[in-house]
């Protein structure tokens, strides 16, 4: 017997035991919408595991080699993909085929934690590597509950993680929201941009303001509206803070070009107003904005509160104490 | 004349009366026991200041002086350090770190016992003005961070004791995001976020600040170059250095400090970065121009894996190798090679290395005629074995497994002449005559065809 029909003898052996595919794999890689094919493994404990597409299970088969610094990148990513998928991972089984057995303690240390079935195995002869058409490690190749292949990566580009859970959830049927173009895309933190800035300036006068520090909680804050000029909820927080610190033409000025902009925003004007000029003597005056905010805000006790001190400062006992009250009833 | 009163008099005049009055107005310490300190005529300052502390203002002095030696008009403290002002202000050293003024009961170092123009007795106008008297944390800084250019130290420090080190207000992972919210929110949407970035902002930042805007501690490669001791060495040492990499900034051109959506803070896709540079074609000596990367894969159909994914570092390192062309890992520069796994190591990274080891295989390559492995042929050979460049082209070609459409040897460009059919392919190159493979149906070199492990001519 010659070395060839030797070499065919041991092949149709492997395929008999069930360790080989029933087909003698060339090296096509499976293409996403393809049919998975079968296979038959055994497990470092010598158990074995097979597949069927048509099992509904979904299916990860890992390439990885104990050699390579982009498997074990790889390997990290997984662990925390496969770490919180939690009960879905019921529905999907993961086959990691290793050149070493020792190799990615992490990942076998998954196992037990892992919710689903998960087969660690040696593919030192690439069989099953030569199934699916690996040429690289790492690769990965993800499989739907209907037994398709719905992605296949190979090597470790820099968006595999993002990759790898787009895949995942697509196999077992989870939300996403990953486009082609989102999984492209590389984001970053920028903190420089305007809502951080403001925020910053904003939180930074609310303490300052809270410190009795008026002054320079007004500063912040115009800083914030110069940067947003149209941002009408800055407008009326420098004009809160200019009433705290009763400044109250400072305020007026303030609210005076942004009236009738944010209807939304009406009421809060009105009471605003209606506080500074109280601050400046103009009772009548404050005495009309109030009662036009009352309309607006019929629910907002500060209005009703600010109406009573009018009254008061009038010497309108009656309409000052129930005005009060009302303020009362809508806080508790 | 009489009625004048000349100057010299009016001069003696006044001296009198000023001595008259000061003896009027002078007060004798009083050498028996009084009621209260602070009257009109004694220690009347500390009651006209903005701020008086509690007893003066009660005039209760004995509150914390008692009497000595009246006669003397000497006094003694009720009680000693510390004790006499935690007497009503309880414990303020009661955190595990503590001020040092506190630890050491002088609190008058930076409160007035009597009277201040400040909030709670400071003895300077301000908080920061007290506090600078020791910590000169501003002084040659360009740029302040808000708190302390607003002179507000207590935002951010407790004045007497705190849990935390440094006297911090909270915990160093929830102070900088009590303000910053906007960043806290950011980062925590990403899967990778930089170490300092999780709650050691100071780690980079100086606090106080610094002489840039973003207050960092010190400028990128140098300031990277404190934790990521490795990557400096690199830079440094690598016998091929990426000149990128050593420049002011030069870490920030491909890194994001914060936080990203892929591994290594990578600013956008490496391929988008290199090409920064290496769209264009870039001197690297005197006499070697490395061609435009774009134009080198502009319309290329079939493209290396790493290429394909924009992941430039798939091979190459960023930041310096002593392999050339930036390689992670040797790579014969070469058309022939003795195979030695050691110089397919970058090739290795990612494919088997059985592909070139083993004779024979059905699952390792579609290379093969029946099981008989072609890679194995062509380039495990002890002399002049055909490396990886003789047939594919690195970054990519227009051929399927990006192979070369011509073999460069020497001057000369011998085509390949590769087509690729359903079962196998066929190569007419200049290499050796024209031969086929096929997987299913293995072609019989010994009969129809020479056999490829023998004439090939070179």
């Amino acid at each position: 017997m010659n070395k060839t029909c030797m070499h065919a003898l041991v092949v149709l052996m492997l395929v008999v035991a069930g360790i080989l595919p029933a087909v003698a794999a060339g090296s096509r890689r499976v293409q996403p919408g393809d049919v998975a094919p079968e296979f038959s493994v055994r497990d470092l404990a010598g158990q074995t595991y097979t597949y069927t597409p048509q099992g509904e299970k979904a299916l990860m088969v890992m390439f990885l080699s104990a050699k390579q610094a982009s498997s074990f990148k790889a390997q990290t990513d997984l662990v925390r993909i496969l770490g919180g998928i939690q009960e879905s991972a019921k529905a999907m089984d993961v086959v990691i085929a290793l050149d070493d057995p020792n190799a990615f303690s992490s990942l076998t240390r998954l196992k037990p934690e892992y919710a689903g079935q998960m087969v660690v195995t040696l593919d030192e002869d690439h069989h099953l590597w030569g199934r699916f058409g690996a040429i690289a490690m790492p690769t990965l190749v993800v499989v739907n509950t209907q037994g398709q292949v719905v992605g296949f990566e190979a090597g470790y580009g820099y968006n595999f993680s993002p990759v790898i859970h787009d895949y995942v959830n697509k196999a077992l049927g989870l939300e996403t929201n990953a486009t082609q173009a989102s999984l492209t895309q590389v984001d970053t933190v920028s903190n420089g941009t305007q809502a951080a800035k403001l925020s910053r300036l904003l939180k930074a006068a609310d303490m300052m303001a809270a410190k009795g520090h008026l002054e320079v909680a007004i500063v912040e804050v115009k800083k914030a509206s110069a940067m947003d000029p149209n941002a009408i909820d800055i407008r009326l927080a420098l004009a809160e803070l200019y009433c705290k610190a009763s400044k109250g033409q400072e305020a007026l000025d303030t609210l005076q070009d942004i009236k009738g902009r944010s209807p939304s925003q009406n009421a809060k004007i009105l009471l605003i107003s209606g506080w500074a000029h109280r601050q400046m003597g103009h009772l009548d005056k404050a005495l009309d904005v109030l009662v036009r905010a009352t309309e607006l805000a019929p629910r907002d006790a500060r209005v009703f509160y600010e109406l009573g001190r009018i009254y008061e400062l009038k010497g309108l006992k009656d309409e000052a104490l129930n005005a009060y009250r009302h303020a009362l009833t809508l806080l508790f | 004349m009489s009625g004048v009163i000349s100057r010299h008099g009016i001069e003696l005049g006044l001296v009198v009366m000023l001595c008259v009055s000061t003896m009027t107005l002078a007060v004798e310490k009083p050498v028996t026991p009084q009621t209260t300190c602070v009257t009109e005529e004694c220690h009347a300052s500390y009651k006209t200041q903005a701020v008086v502390h509690g007893p003066v203002s009660l005039g209760e002095c004995k509150s914390c002086h008692d009497s000595d030696n009246p006669a003397e008009h000497t006094y003694k403290m009720t009680r000693e350090g510390r004790d006499l002002c935690e007497y009503c202000h309880l414990d303020p050293a009661a955190e595990q770190n503590v001020h040092e003024p506190v630890a050491k009961g002088d609190c008058l170092q930076c409160h007035d016992p009597h009277s201040s123009a400040s909030k709670f007795l400071m003895r300077k106008d301000s908080v920061a003005l007290q506090c600078a008297e020791c910590h000169k944390v501003t002084e040659g800084k360009k740029h302040l961070h808000g708190p302390t250019a607003m002179g507000e130290c207590s935002i951010c420090h407790a004045a007497h004791s705190s849990e935390n080190a440094s006297l911090l207000t909270m915990k160093p992972t929830d102070l900088c995001v009590a303000c910053h919210v906007v960043t806290q929110e950011e980062i925590a949407k990403f899967e990778f976020v930089h170490e300092p970035a999780k709650g050691d902002c100071i780690g980079c930042h100086d606090p106080h600040g610094a002489e840039t805007t973003k207050m960092l501690k010190g400028d990128a490669p140098d300031l990277c170059y404190a934790c990521h001791e490795a990557v400096q060495t690199i830079a440094e040492n690598s016998k091929h250095q990426h000149g990128v990499v050593r420049e002011a900034g030069g870490c920030l051109k491909c890194h994001t400090p914060h936080a990203s959506t892929v591994r290594y803070l990578m600013k956008d896709n490496p391929e988008t970065l290199c090409l920064n540079c290496h769209a264009e074609p870039q001197a690297i000596s005197a006499d070697e121009v490395l061609p435009s990367f774009t134009s080198e894969i502009k319309d290329k159909k079939f493209l290396h894996g790493p290429v394909q994914d924009k992941t430039c570092s798939g091979c190459h390192v960023a930041h310096g190798s002593d392999n050339h062309r930036l390689l992670q890992k040797a790579y014969p520069e070469l058309f022939y090679a003795p195979y030695n796994p050691e110089n397919y190591a970058l090739c290795f990274s990612c494919h088997s290395e059985s592909i070139v080891q083993d004779a024979k295989t059905i699952d390792l390559t579609g290379f093969r005629n029946g099981d008989m492995n072609l890679h194995y042929l062509h380039v495990n050979k002890a002399e002049r074995g055909r490396t990886c460049r003789a047939c594919h082209e690195t970054h990519g070609s227009n051929l399927p497994s990006h192979l070369r459409e011509a073999v460069p040897y020497g001057m000369w460009n011998m085509p390949l002449g590769f087509t690729k059919n359903e079962d196998g392919g066929s190569c007419s190159s200049g290499c050796h005559m024209p031969k086929e493979y096929n997987r299913i149906a293995p072609v019989d070199y010994t009969s129809s065809q020479a056999a490829p492990s023998g004439n090939a001519p070179i």
